[in-house]
């Protein structure tokens, strides 16, 4: 029974740190689309 | 009710980041920062940081797939028997997606966002280090971490690409800078790791050709290093601060490999532990020297020659 807390647990924070480093990984792709517009088509 | 020790216990997202060899990575972060400071043009500090993170999990992702391509030689080395696949925290198979995922997400990343030049040089690092050395090299030849250390020895030039979209001599010398430091590095630390090496059957220099034979050539490999170490001074990349880390540091690394020929304590190896240390020291100084003195607007020497 402990086990299994302790692995839904885990579980739980590795899907958190998925989701952080999935949200971070889209923020920065939006961001360098916008540094590509701007040195492409900004000038 | 006690828990089995045999049992290996749940995965933690801990255990997905040991298997990225972090210390390893920083170094590599380090010398790719070194690469993107003293290349000549501007980068967008967004793209900077983009090509160094691609750096960083690339490095990180070969990291993780050589641990599970080496997890059978890694359970029978005590330095590696603690590394989360030999001791069941994460499955061999979980390594290799996670891995192969994070290889393609950078390159792709890095192409996407920076330049294909550097994209190219970052999927041929991960091919060299995983393919060339991790799989054909280390179980193959002493000569494996001569050849495999082009791997590590290439972030400086990637960097610079990130920067500039070409390649020069002046990224090509910081390459072979690290290429030629590798050897001294790995074999200092295989004279006191040998008994390891040759229970795990890799052919470490040591294992195959003796001690006495590593320590010349950890002298050799020295004796080149350190002036072409001096060399970004004359050629348009140091100042005088990178000319006075590379000369002084030098010397004292020279003298560390001196005692490593001399030495006679074959069981502890006081010399190699140190050589070691002081190969971290040099390659940690010349790339700061190289960063600072951009940073801060010191010039490169008068006589040296623009590359």
């Amino acid at each position: 029974m402990r086990d299994r807390e302790q692995w839904a647990k885990e579980r739980r924070k590795r899907n958190i740190a998925l989701a952080l480093a999935l949200g971070a990984v889209a923020i920065l792709f939006f961001l360098m689309s916008i540094v590509q517009w701007h040195e492409n088509f900004g000038h | 009710m006690s828990l089995s020790l045999a049992y290996p216990r749940v995965t933690t997202v801990g255990d997905f980041l040991a298997l990225l060899k972090p210390r390893v990575m920083s170094l590599v972060v380090f010398t790719g920062l070194a690469g993107i400071v003293a290349a000549p043009g501007h980068l967008h500090p967004l793209t900077a940081f983009t090509a160094l993170l691609c750096i960083a999990v690339a490095a990180g992702a070969s990291g993780c797939l050589n641990m599970a391509y080496d997890s059978d030689i890694d359970a029978l080395m005590s330095r590696t028997a603690t590394r989360p696949i030999p001791m069941g925290y994460v499955a061999r198979e979980d390594a290799l997606a996670f891995g192969w995922a994070l290889c393609i997400g950078a390159i792709a990343t890095m192409g996407l966002f920076v330049n294909f030049l550097a994209a190219g040089l970052l999927a041929f690092t991960v091919f060299f280090y995983v393919v060339v050395y991790t799989l054909w090299l280390k179980r193959r030849t002493p000569q494996n971490i001569v050849i495999g250390g082009l791997s590590g020895a290439l972030p400086p030039a990637i960097g610079w690409a990130a920067v500039t979209g070409d390649l020069s001599l002046a990224p090509l010398l910081l390459v072979a800078i690290i290429f030629m430091w590798t050897p001294p590095h790995f074999w200092a630390l295989s004279l006191w790791r040998s008994d390891d090496y040759a229970r795990a059957g890799v052919p470490m220099l040591p294992v195959v050709k003796g001690k006495a034979h590593t320590r010349l050539q950890i002298l050799l490999y020295t004796m080149i290093l350190v002036p072409l170490g001096v060399a970004p001074a004359a050629l348009g990349i140091g100042g005088v601060l990178y000319l006075a880390a590379a000369g002084l540091i030098g010397v004292w690394f020279l003298v560390e490999a001196v005692l490593v020929y001399r030495e006679t304590d074959a069981v502890k190896e006081p010399a190699a532990h140190r050589l070691f240390g002081v190969s971290l020291l040099y390659m940690t100084a010349l790339f700061a020297a190289l960063i600072v003195e951009k940073l801060a607007g010191v010039p490169p020497l008068t006589l040296s020659l623009a590359l």
